[in-house]
């Protein structure tokens, strides 16, 4: 082993149920600071359960989760201010302007909203011009970036993406992928979801395979920079 | 609240169904002077809890499919806290509907009310309500017959303070003494003291999976 190594996040006999239905089943594996993990699988195959798990919003039936060395099950709310969640869902309040969702989601993780004035992730994500939009208005793509850059109001060390590229248009998955390549140069870690195979992330990535609730396949790093 | 400020979606339907609720007890009972002391503390703790059975399940639905819910649960603020944060919505969007409704009962029933002890009861009252049906408000969302579960999880819990608050109108209303105005209002305190700490530890158990 790699003696700098620091797992950001580290698995140790992940389960869960849903009913007699068991959704993970002793999931093992790490990730380190600045690096990636692609988890892939198809439709049902556990991968948001997964993310919401990792992201304390639900709870495993057994198993140790610790996030930048922290067990998840000691300190859920600590947990939390380490963690960015894009997920399929938005998780906005539709009614309220861009700006709006944003300042109230920045004052829930006591970050100041004046500092959003300052995020360049708003100009990059194109939403600079759309701050006083609604969210209901906004198409998905936008919505998602929205949701990217809530996510990240708190500068998290781990940032989970459940299926990013779903509904993104070209320019909107070459931002994420600029996204995601600096948040790992910059030490984070990243663990997404995906279905599809072949998207390059253009980071140090390893990959993954759910099936079953099981972790089978190449824990071979996909591509390094 | 800036929600519902906007849309004044639950506002307005819980405001409109406790109006149409009094003016029907109204037309129905034909309330005699003898009468009406009896008859319309019942109509109004009714309608505000009927209401608030109405509103309450609504306010959490919005949420919960706007997906602004589970945002709000990403977040590292406490649960009980973001518990209370709602209790305190819900009690003010109530607040609002009484403060509607009290004075056109004022009218239809010709009442004659002590206005500080009424305020002191509806604030336990209105408490009581929002405590516990803000909890099964959030038990009840993530189910399909949420409209169904709710008023059949919320209503046997709530009737005790139901009973205290419809007595303590009653005093209050016929104007003849305090009575056992004392024993209900510390009934209502009591219940209150017991939901403020039981349901936020039950919310927590609620809102993780």
């Amino acid at each position: 082993m790699n003696p700098t190594f620091r797992p950001l996040v580290k698995v140790l006999g992940l389960s869960k149920s849903y009913g007699r239905r068991r959704v993970l089943n002793q999931l093992e594996f790490d990730v380190a600071s600045g690096s990636g993990l692609v988890v892939k699988g198809s439709n049902g195959s556990g991968k948001t359960t997964l993310l919401e798990i990792l992201a304390a919003i639900s709870r495993p039936d057994e198993g140790l989760i610790e996030v930048c060395g922290t067990n998840i099950s000691d300190d859920p709310a600590l947990i939390r201010t380490q963690i960015g969640f894009v997920a399929h869902s938005p998780y906005l309040y539709p009614q309220l302007t861009v700006k709006e969702n944003l300042i109230f989601f920045s004052r829930l993780h006591l970050v100041p909203s004046k500092t959003l004035d300052k995020n360049i992730l708003l100009a990059d994500m194109g939403l600079d011009t759309r701050l006083d939009q609604r969210v209901s208005t906004l198409s998905h793509g936008f919505r998602k970036r929205v949701s990217i850059v809530r996510a990240l109001l708190h500068q998290p060390s781990v940032l989970l993406l459940d299926e990013p590229e779903t509904g993104l248009d070209e320019e909107t998955m070459n931002v994420l992928k600029r996204l995601i390549k600096s948040f790992v140069a910059g030490g984070g870690a990243v663990i997404l979801t995906t279905h599809l195979e072949g998207i390059d992330y253009g980071a140090k990535m390893e990959n993954l395979f759910l099936e079953r609730g099981k972790l089978i396949g190449s824990r071979g790093v996909a591509r390094e920079t | 609240m800036l929600l519902e400020a906007r849309s004044k979606e639950v506002v307005v339907s819980v405001l409109v169904f406790s109006l149409l609720s009094i003016v029907v007890f109204n037309i129905a009972f034909d309330p005699t002077p003898r009468t009406v002391a009896m008859v319309a503390p019942g109509i109004l703790w009714v309608a505000l809890s009927f209401g608030g059975v109405l509103g309450l399940s609504r306010t959490f639905a919005l949420e919960v499919e706007s997906g602004g819910f589970t945002g709000t649960l990403l977040s590292p603020i406490a649960r009980d806290a973001f518990f209370f944060g709602k209790v305190i919505s819900s009690f003010m969007f109530m607040a609002l509907v009484e403060l509607v409704l009290v004075p056109v009962m004022v009218v239809l029933f010709d009442l004659n009310i002590p206005v500080v002890l009424f305020i002191l009861v509806s604030a336990l009252a209105l408490l009581a309500v929002s405590l516990v049906g803000t909890l099964f408000a959030a038990m009840a969302i993530n189910t399909r017959a949420r409209e169904i579960l709710m008023p059949v999880l919320f209503l046997p819990v709530i009737i005790p303070a139901l009973i205290a608050s419809v007595e303590c109108t009653e005093i209050l209303f016929a104007g003849n003494g305090s009575g056992d105005l004392g024993k209900w209002i510390s009934l209502l305190g009591v219940f209150d003291a017991v939901y403020l700490i039981a349901t936020p530890l039950c919310f927590g158990l609620v809102v993780s999976d």
